[in-house]
């Protein structure tokens, strides 16, 4: 394969940012759900089917880098097509792989409307109670919309520039809520789960790894370097340590019993951690305010993502058809996110969003490496720029 | 840029600017009318019906704060009203308060006897929905009516709940009660594997009073632990201290020695023999001599081993009556024997988390009690 330097798009995204990108998109409204969602299957090892599940996501996330090093500069609407077609051509390949595209459309567009929603739910339930739900996810519709209008290289920035706003609070928080835990709570580490049950566990919480195959599309604007792939995995390793650090401290403080009781197990966690010395009494304002930002990039780079599929699928160059995309999509994920009925409705939605999204980040990567290999497409081992 | 597009940017900023202002829930402080303890009974006249009381602080009445009027007066306001569930009763007191009633700084939840003996599933399940109450909030069962406890006035503090909280909060810290905020008490409610307590308070004539704790099987009240009993409990379940012991030196009622206690800590076991469990707690305490009530030698080394012993004994018998009152009388786990069970003896557990584990259980607790100091007297 002859690579053209003619329609190698600029890139804009280096291996830091790509990290960033990573793990800021992974980091999101899951944080609050993840405790129950994992003692749910996993009782009192729960953070340790997070573990396997982080590791499971690196694998998918390892996946797509290689993809993006065996096609450098190409997303996954060209490689797609590339590695699926029949000799020279391409139509037969675009064909074959719209299904395939379509499926990361509705992925991630579900995937920026349950966000929205959940955050709304969340913040209606706990702090501005008296706020229509409708203005609470517009609001972040809109900032999200904007961040999307501005292109991927502001995207990529936001996401670096808020990661360890994001990542040093949560971390902070749950350090502190080991005051009032309890060892026993830990333990037994493995009664009354059996296999299948702490495999679903590990599936679920591999679901909040979800986010990371946005880089399947990023990739044609991520500077190729060696350091990708390591970059690319401690994107995961960082949401995969803070989330482990979080199901533990839940389980720890909560015991699994009470665990399940709890719609939003971190937020509770968050409420009976005090900073010693009263410095601040009540966290949770605080916490929250940190989270707004962590939803924030979830939203606006699934957001980002879903308008710039559609635009290459459909071939269009040039700022203004993508412009045109994102207003479309506004009103679209405002009213689908308006859809779920009540708050159990919503996390049923997630759940599938989840499975979805599994086999998007997953399945098809593995699948479109497997093939590529097998027909010799692409740079073998990779290649710098 | 377009015109048009400038416009629509503008639009964008200006409608920004407003959602800062948080809008809907804008709310300013004096608009607001704090609660600093709800209390929780049923109703005289009507025992089907709950009735809510809370105390309300009165800024201005307030000594030192500014605006007349300072210190004249009652600084607080206990309001109660009565209603079928716990939002009729909130939302009939509402109905008489100018202003949003706010719980967000709720410290005290004080519940009356007869309500925690009836149950208190429907009053948590409010308290568990609601986002303003928190979880490291003092839950308190009150003998006797639990609006005595927001009517009584320390005096020692303007704000009565805030001299409830000191009270709870400093003894917490000292060990001499147990810290069980409105999250431990959540924690125990839905285990299955222990029981909850909470603090018991007594409002008499000489004012509040700390009375122990009142346990709790499920979410119905069973009874009570005095001080002393708790104090026991604290050692052996808690590896708090306790307050001071006082104990009759070899058996004799007239000569009393006093010791303060520090548990530095405790070795649990837990067989299980022919389907019953074999529990036995060794507590490690150090003491202090602070007082005696008798004339005696305590310098050398046979007479502190002898007092040690003393205390020994006294404390192991307080043991016995307090699992004798845990086991037969309660029949509640409030020590946590099941959670350390299904925890570290997982086997265990799953044979006896069916039967009557805790009744059956044969417990059993050692003291080892080091006397280090015997105060600023050399005798």
């Amino acid at each position: 394969m002859n690579r053209k330097p003619a329609d190698r798009p600029e890139a804009v995204i280096s291996a830091r940012q790509s990290a960033s990108i990573v793990a800021s998109t992974i980091i999101g409204v899951g944080v609050l759900t993840l405790p129950r969602g994992a003692a749910e299957y996993a009782k009192q090892s729960g953070w340790f089917s997070v573990i396997l599940g982080a590791l499971v996501a690196m694998i998918a996330v390892a996946v797509i880098t290689i993809l993006s090093r065996r096609f450098p500069y190409r997303g996954i609407v060209a490689y797609g097509a590339e590695i699926l077609g029949l000799g020279k051509g391409k139509t037969f390949g675009r064909l074959v792989s719209v299904p395939l595209l379509l499926l990361y459309v509705v992925s991630w567009g579900f995937s920026t409307l349950i966000v929205a929603r959940m955050f709304g739910e969340v913040v209606i339930t706990t702090v501005l109670t008296q706020t229509p739900l409708e203005v609470v996810i517009s609001t972040m519709l809109l900032t999200a919309y904007i961040l999307t209008l501005y292109g991927i290289e502001v995207l990529a920035r936001v996401n670096e520039m808020l990661l360890p706003i994001i990542v040093v609070p949560v971390l902070l928080i749950a350090i502190s809520s080991f005051q009032s835990a309890q060892l026993y709570h830990l333990f037994p580490l493995h009664e009354g789960v059996d296999l299948t049950a702490f495999l679903r566990g590990i599936i679920v919480s591999s679901f909040a790894f979800l986010g990371f195959e946005v880089m399947t599309v990023f990739s044609e604007y991520v500077q190729q370097s060696d350091k990708l792939l390591r970059a690319n995995l401690a994107g995961i390793a960082i949401p995969g340590g803070i989330y482990a650090l979080i199901v533990f401290s839940g389980i720890a403080v909560f015991g699994v019993d009470e665990l399940q009781l709890l719609a939003w197990p971190t937020l509770e966690l968050v409420k009976v951690t005090e900073v010693p010395g009263l410095i601040l009494e009540r966290m949770e304002s605080a916490f929250l305010g940190v989270w707004v930002a962590a939803v924030f990039t979830t939203t606006a780079t699934m957001y980002c993502a879903t308008t710039l599929l559609i635009h290459k699928m459909l071939g269009l160059k040039g700022k203004k058809p993508y412009r045109i995309i994102a207003t479309i999509l506004l009103p679209v994920f405002y009213w689908l996110s308006l859809l779920p009925q009540n708050i159990h409705a919503l996390f049923q939605y997630q759940h599938y969003s989840g499975m979805l999204g599994g086999v998007a980040a997953l399945l098809i990567p593995l699948l479109l490496l497997a093939v590529a290999i097998v027909r010799g497409k692409g740079i073998k081992g990779g290649g710098g720029p | 840029m377009s015109g048009a597009a400038r416009w629509l940017r503008l639009l964008l900023l200006i409608s920004f600017a407003l959602a800062l202002a948080g809008c809907w829930d804008q709310r300013e402080i004096e608009e607001r009318t704090s609660v600093v303890a709800i209390g929780v009974d049923r109703d005289e006249t009507d025992p089907k019906l709950l009735s809510i009381s809370v105390q309300i602080p009165i800024p201005i009445k307030i000594a030192g704060s500014s605006g007349g009027g300072g210190g004249s007066g009652d600084p607080v306001r206990v309001m109660r009203a009565s209603g079928r569930t716990m939002i009729e009763a909130f939302n009939n007191l509402q109905r008489r308060v100018n202003q949003q009633l706010f719980y967000g700084h709720t410290r005290v939840i004080a519940i009356g006897e007869e309500m925690a003996k009836n149950g208190l599933d429907e009053v948590m399940d409010a308290f568990r929905r609601d986002p303003q109450i928190r979880r490291l909030l003092w839950p308190i069962v009150v003998k006797g009516k639990a609006v005595e406890l927001l009517q009584t006035k320390p005096e020692l503090e303007q704000i009565p709940t805030v001299f409830l909280m000191s009270l709870i909060e400093n003894g917490a810290e000292t060990g001499r009660i147990p810290d069980v905020n409105l999250g431990k008490f959540y924690i125990n409610l839905s285990s299955n594997s222990e029981h909850p307590f909470l603090n018991y308070m007594e409002v008499g004539p000489t004012g509040v009073r700390w009375a122990g704790i009142a346990v709790f099987k499920e979410d119905k009240m069973l009874g009570t632990l005095d001080d002393q009993q708790t104090w026991s409990f604290m050692r052996i379940a808690e590896r708090q201290n306790g307050g001071p012991i006082v104990f009759p030196h070899k058996g004799n009622e007239d000569e009393l020695l006093s010791f303060t206690t520090d548990t530095t800590r405790v070795d649990e076991t837990y067989r299980l023999e022919n389907g019953r469990v074999q529990a036995k707690f060794t507590v490690y305490v150090e003491g202090d001599l602070i007082a005696k009530s008798f004339d005696t030698d305590f310098s050398g080394p046979s007479q502190i081993a002898e007092l040690e012993r003393g205390a020994e004994r006294y404390l192991e018998e307080e043991a016995r009556k307090l699992m004798d009152t845990l086991q037969n009388e309660y029949d509640a786990d409030i020590l946590g024997v099941g959670s350390k069970l299904r925890a570290y003896h997982p086997r265990i557990w799953r044979e006896v988390r069916d039967a009557d584990y805790f009744a059956e259980a044969d417990i059993k607790v050692n003291y080892r009690v080091k006397l280090r100091r015997t105060g600023m007297e050399m005798e």
